[in-house]
């Protein structure tokens, strides 16, 4: 008899492992708000908009000539802001 | 070495560019840019390509230029590969400074945010995606790189993008009257997952095509205040140049919070954490964006 209740006990526990319990709807809410939330960009990964970018060529000449600044430009493909080149 | 990676995410380069230039980037038209360039950016691009070349500059398209203050010529440029080694871009501004004698200032446009559109229309849902590659399945024998090989490409930060969703759009992502559970609108979820795809060269996002039926929604939960919304599904993404071909593959799951009195979404999140694209995995995470956000000052 206590073979039998080991028996059992040992497979009720084996099926408790290959099955883990589903999260509760609340706790898989809260897991995707946490998940989400590690996900954003980080300072390192935004570094580029500590520099104060104008908004077009022709607004950064109008900028360069009123401070007496030259024109740092960066012609490339894609979306160099966004991360998508 | 990336230009984001590399020199735009150096101190002594963000330094120089924000005390004495007046720094712009500049995408030149292409099918990824053809929303984004104004024809007037545009005509100044081909002016500065062609005025180095006619002055036996360095030439490029992806290329940096130096224009004078006052007259707005080209006067000194230098390609990416040479401009992504961070001491070359610091020679070519130090050197600019030294020519021009500029004094040092602060930063002529005050640094912020380059995600968010200028402006949107209030009724609008702003979404803020953020995709990042999370390496490749490649499996077979391991080859050790020297750290500065492997560090500073364009897949090392997180890639983002913003979608706005006007009132007609994401109205249907509500629920139907007496629905508990409905697919989701086939043209609005395509409208935020032809994006979830990891950081990639080739960005032609009109070209993604979205599977049927990717976003499944459930009511979960609904009282006066809130109804929240479960969102499950499964992304097949193809590419119309390769329409035999799986693009991405990505379970999906989120929800929304919808306010039924104000008639408005108060949350949206979605992501998947376990995106492949070909040989890459990718996680992708997806958030609703406040006013608050998206009229923040920029910082000093």
């Amino acid at each position: 008899m206590v073979i039998a209740l080991l028996r059992t006990l040992a497979l009720l526990g084996a099926a408790s492992f290959q099955e883990p319990a589903k999260a509760a709807p609340a706790d898989e809410f809260a897991r995707i708000d946490r998940w989400i939330q590690d996900w954003q960009p980080t300072a390192e990964d935004r570094r580029m908009e500590e520099i104060g970018w104008a908004k077009d060529i022709p607004e950064a000449m109008r900028l360069a000539k009123q401070h007496n600044r030259p024109v740092f430009v960066f012609t490339h493909k894609g979306r160099i802001n966004i991360g998508r080149m | 070495m990336s230009m984001r990676a590399g020199p735009l995410s150096d101190d002594k380069v963000i330094a120089l560019l924000n005390g004495y230039f007046i720094p712009v980037y500049a995408p030149y038209t292409s099918e990824e840019t053809s929303t984004v360039v104004s024809t007037e950016q545009e005509k100044e691009i081909q002016r500065i390509w062609r005025e180095s070349l006619e002055k036996k500059l360095p030439y490029g398209m992806v290329h940096c230029y130096l224009l004078e203050p006052g007259t707005g010529q080209v006067f000194d440029a230098m390609g990416v590969v040479k401009a992504s080694v961070i001491n070359n871009t610091v020679a070519l501004l130090t050197k600019a400074i030294e020519r021009y004698k500029v004094k040092e200032g602060r930063p002529v446009v005050r640094p912020g945010r380059q995600v968010f559109p200028s402006k949107v229309a209030p009724d609008s849902l702003v979404l803020h995606l953020t995709a990042r590659d999370l390496g490749s399945l490649k499996t077979g024998l391991h080859v050790a790189k020297a750290q500065d090989c492997t560090v500073g490409g364009w897949t090392d930060f997180a890639s983002e993008n913003s979608i706005v969703l006007e009132r007609a759009d994401w109205t249907k992502l509500t629920p139907p009257p007496s629905e508990k559970e409905w697919t989701v609108n086939q043209e609005v979820a395509s409208k935020f997952l032809v994006y979830f795809y990891p950081q990639l060269e080739a960005n032609v996002v009109s070209n993604h095509r979205v599977n049927e039926a990717a976003l499944k929604a459930s009511i979960v939960s609904s009282d006066k205040e809130n109804v929240r919304i479960r969102l499950d599904g499964f992304l097949k993404m193809k590419r119309v140049q390769e329409p035999d071909a799986i693009f991405v593959d990505a379970p999906l799951t989120g929800y929304i919070d919808y306010d039924p009195a104000k008639r408005r979404i108060r949350t949206f999140r979605l992501m998947t954490e376990s995106g492949k694209c070909g040989s890459r995995n990718f996680g992708v995470a997806v958030r609703s964006v406040g006013a608050e956000e998206l009229s923040a000052k920029p910082k000093e």
